[in-house]
């Protein structure tokens, strides 16, 4: 019985030792290979002191090392804190400080640069290269003696925290327990029929949940996780190749990597001979780019996957059809195992076809909270396993697991490119320049990426539009960087004092379409 | 602003990839630099750099264009360009 995500990897590896794990451009290791190197990972780890209750910042580009690296944390007892390697450093250390990691498995190159802005962020651990102060280095660390966890590790302990966007400037970390983790991994498995024979595409980062299903789900049954290079992932046509070649069986990606496939990967002339599932979630699919893909590639079968990283995915809807395009797309309805209900303004849940409000999940896919944050938790998690998603929802039919629709957010946070964003924290970074006086984020509905995020700015002095991108560059992740901030000399407020989104919101629609 | 008369192809396609990417980003690439592998732009941001080509530059760009040896580099992307300018 697989209690914890990483009894996965050790029955994979005891039913299937030879079968390939993981596929990481010319890198192959088979269940076992990656087994061994998990073991190797924990004892090196909990030689250093690390266990249950720990945490683990994994800062390195994604491979072979880094599957590794999180399969052995787990394995240590302690959660690992995936950090996206590409991001600033500011941002990285201000999540290694929020987490407090005990490690970090990062290179040398990064934890120099973590250490140059927040000493303390970077404690010790591994790193992949040559050994440097305070650091094994990989190589030692094949040479680490069998270490079992000081103490047990249980289904409730946490498996990772993954850091969202959050409202104040500060990114939030969503804490999992190895429970979360594998209600989720246990649907995914029965409801898409994942098989040994199965070959998953990793494309998210895995600092993003969509990462979870592509390791874990395959680890479930035994399956093959291919890693897409950022090489195929940038150029289309080779993208569609590289599926192809690659013998893909599950595709799971957001739609912003399918609506380039359709627009550039002249699809047409590629078979997907072995193309079974094509799964998508993070934001909405445009439905010309949805339908065009599945006349395209009509062989498929086609789910919409629903849930924010707090809740794991919480719908699902299969499309068996081509949506017309003025259509709205179902999220469709509860996992396994969870409870999805609307409640009206009060909190109050209501039933029947057509009722609006928000949409609460219940069950033991939910996070335990926020990292460190209780009065977040106890605002958006009113109770133990309950979350409130802010996502607004319609009920589409009277069922007792009735399907739903995703109508918007109660708040701030838009997606773009399939990332969440709060459009306080671009504001936040905005605002920490000394030449801005006033400032406010707003999206762009955008068809080929979700939404494009503009900000207008009120100056104190001078400063350029450069200048701030340059500042925004340095806090944050490059889909957060407004594409374009405009200054005005005040910014409209409404007639009770707020900021006139919806105003700046339209006419930042219309500065992109003269624009383009 | 610099006189767009004076402006080199290279330079017009490193204008462009700073106004997606950042111009710290772009500042130490050098023009044969792959930026692609050197992790100067990533793949999500491709759809709107290749329309800032295309508009900037008046020109349409196709799944075949879109390739690893058009856009491997900036001058890959100049030469790209200016090919599509000469024929057009």
């Amino acid at each position: 019985m697989a209690f914890r995500v990483e009894h996965l990897l050790r029955d994979a590896a005891a039913a299937r030792p030879l079968a390939t794990a993981l596929r990481a451009g010319d890198a192959e290791v088979t269940w076992a290979e990656l087994d061994a190197a998990s073991d190797r990972v924990a004892s090196c780890l909990v030689g250093q002191g690390i266990g249950v209750g720990d945490r683990v910042g994994l800062y390195l580009d994604k491979g072979v090392e880094a599957v590794a690296a999180l399969y052995g944390t787990m394995r240590a007892g302690a959660a690992y804190v995936p950090i996206d390697p590409d991001g600033p450093v500011v941002r990285a250390a201000a999540i290694a400080t929020d987490c407090a990691l005990a490690a970090i498995i990062s290179d040398p190159r990064r934890v120099a640069a973590l250490r140059a802005v927040a000493p303390a962020a970077a404690p010790g651990g591994i790193v992949c290269g040559d050994a440097i102060e305070g650091f094994v280095s990989w190589t030692q660390v094949q040479e680490s003696q069998p270490r079992e966890p000081a103490r047990p590790v249980v289904e409730t302990d946490l498996a990772y925290v993954l850091y969202t966007s959050g409202s104040t400037g500060r990114p939030k970390g969503v804490a999992i327990t190895h429970r979360n983790a594998l209600t989720f991994v246990s649907w995914a498995r029965d409801v898409l029929g994942l098989q040994p024979d199965d070959v998953l595409s990793n494309h998210a980062p895995l600092h993003f949940d969509l990462s979870t299903l592509d390791l874990f789900g395959a680890a479930s049954v035994g399956a093959t996780t291919c890693l897409v290079p950022e090489a195929a992932a940038s150029f289309p046509a080779q993208l569609a190749r590289w599926i192809d070649d690659s013998g893909i069986t599950v595709w799971y990606s957001v739609p912003t990597a399918l609506s380039m496939l359709v627009r550039y990967g002249n699809l047409a002339s590629v078979p997907f001979s072995a193309l079974r599932l094509v799964l998508f979630a993070g934001e909405v699919f445009p439905n010309r780019y949805l339908s065009e893909l599945m006349r395209l590639v009509p062989d498929p079968r086609y789910f919409n996957l629903f849930g924010p990283t707090e809740s794991n995915v919480c719908t699902y809807y299969e499309v068996t059809e081509p949506p017309t395009l003025h259509s709205c797309l179902p999220i469709g309805t509860a996992c396994a195992n969870s409870r999805c209900e609307v409640v009206d303004e009060a909190g109050v849940v209501r039933h029947g076809i057509g009722v609006q409000g928000e949409l609460v999940v219940t069950g033991p896919g939910v996070a335990q909270g926020y990292w460190g944050n209780p009065e977040l938790t106890a605002e958006r998690f009113p109770a133990p396993h309950t979350y409130r998603t802010g996502d607004v929802v319609e009920v589409m039919d009277d069922s007792h697991n009735p399907s739903f629709r995703f109508l918007g957010r109660r708040d701030q946070l838009v997606k773009t490119r399939g990332y969440r964003v709060e459009l306080g924290e671009v504001e936040a970074a905005l605002y920490a320049h000394p030449h801005v006086r006033e400032c406010v984020a707003v999206p762009v509905p955008d068809e080929a990426v979700g939404n494009r995020i503009l900000a207008f700015c009120a100056p104190a002095g001078t400063v350029s539009e450069g200048d701030l991108a340059e500042a925004c560059r340095g806090r944050l992740p490059a889909y957060m960087v407004p594409e374009r901030i405009v200054f005005v000399d005040a910014l409209p407020t409404t007639p009770n004092g707020k900021y006139d989104r919806k105003r700046l919101a339209e006419s930042a629609a219309g500065l992109t379409g003269v624009s383009r | 602003m610099k006189d767009h008369q004076e402006q080199t192809p290279v330079d017009a396609v490193r204008q462009v990839l700073s106004s997606v990417v950042g111009a710290n980003r772009v500042q130490q690439v050098r023009d044969d630099d792959l930026i692609f592998e050197h992790r100067v732009i990533d793949s999500l941001h491709v759809v709107e750099f290749v329309e800032r080509i295309e508009t900037t530059f008046g020109l349409e760009v196709d799944g075949a264009d879109l390739t690893s040896e058009n856009f491997s580099s900036l001058q890959a992307i100049a030469r790209f360009v200016e090919a599509r300018q000469a024929v057009s």
